[in-house]
């Protein structure tokens, strides 16, 4: 699961692949701006099928956030 | 006031992350050379402190507030002397679930009725961005909670008092808002704020 949201990850940020772990920051390391992150939260909904509620969706804050909320929702 | 440069994306471009380090490094130079224009104020001697949500301010200066933005091949910072949200976006395709997610009914038919629909998206996202930001909250603030009415003409509104916007579409790629909130009683220097900051742009 984790090189498929890395793969999403890079699609938005210019990021260093090798900077893209589970403890990467998806703002402060990762280089993350508001609309970006929307963006990838509506492909992570088409892409593993689930439903981002907005509320859940701005308190992930690293990449292992991310992949505990889409495990907890699959 | 508002400073704005814009960013040369093959140079940066040149390693990977490249380009974010050195927008992020161009918006923190305009922060600084504000400062020292409009404050007299060294960043040598300055320490950065954070708010609840994350919002940077300067420790020791609570009347000077300031703001960043950065996004492809644009850096841009805000310095008021009240509570100021900047945003910048390069205007692209408009995204689908961006759409559902952030905008009222109303807004959503604004978009798809204006003559540019996508410059329309980045227009009313960057309004609400620079919004929430002001406040100090972010997206935790909840972007449908930021109805935006744009008239034909310049006037911006959201419907809170004290908040005032302004926007403008530069090189004919970008759009860049900037909300001010209310200026405390008492604050130094209200000098602008009733109607906008002054904006301060360098090419290159």
């Amino acid at each position: 699961m984790l090189e498929k949201l890395k793969g999403i990850i890079l699609k938005y940020v210019d990021a260093d692949p090798a900077a893209v772990t589970p403890e990467a920051r998806f703002v402060e390391d990762l280089g993350f701006n508001s609309y970006d992150f929307m963006c990838m939260v509506g492909e992570v909904e088409e892409v593993f099928d689930v439903e981002v509620q907005e509320r859940d969706a701005v308190k992930i804050k690293t990449v292992q956030d991310a992949l505990h909320y889409i495990e907890s929702l699959q | 006031m508002i400073y704005l440069c814009r960013l040369p994306d093959p140079f940066s471009d040149c390693v990977p992350g490249g380009r974010r380090l050195l927008a992020h490094a161009a918006a923190f130079g305009l922060l600084e050379a504000g400062l020292r224009a409009e404050y007299g104020l060294d960043s040598g001697r300055l320490w950065f402190e954070r708010g609840d949500c994350g919002k940077p301010a300067l420790a020791g200066f609570p009347d000077i507030h300031f703001n960043f933005t950065h996004c492809a091949g644009l850096a841009a910072c805000a310095i008021a002397p009240a509570a100021v949200g900047i945003d910048a976006e390069r205007v692209g395709p408009r995204r689908e679930p961006v759409m559902k997610r952030a905008y009222t009914q109303e807004e959503r038919l604004w978009i798809e009725r204006s003559p540019d629909p996508d410059e329309a998206f980045f227009r009313l996202w960057t309004l609400k961005e620079s919004f929430v930001k002001a406040v100090g909250e972010g997206l935790g603030y909840g972007l449908q909670r930021v109805p935006i009415v744009l008239g034909d003409g310049p006037r911006v509104s959201c419907g809170r008092k004290g908040f005032h916007f302004s926007q403008r579409i530069l090189w004919g790629t970008h759009v860049v808002s900037v909300c001010t909130g209310p200026v405390p009683a008492g604050a130094a220097d209200r000098t602008g704020m009733e109607e906008e900051l002054a904006w301060n742009k360098t090419d290159g």
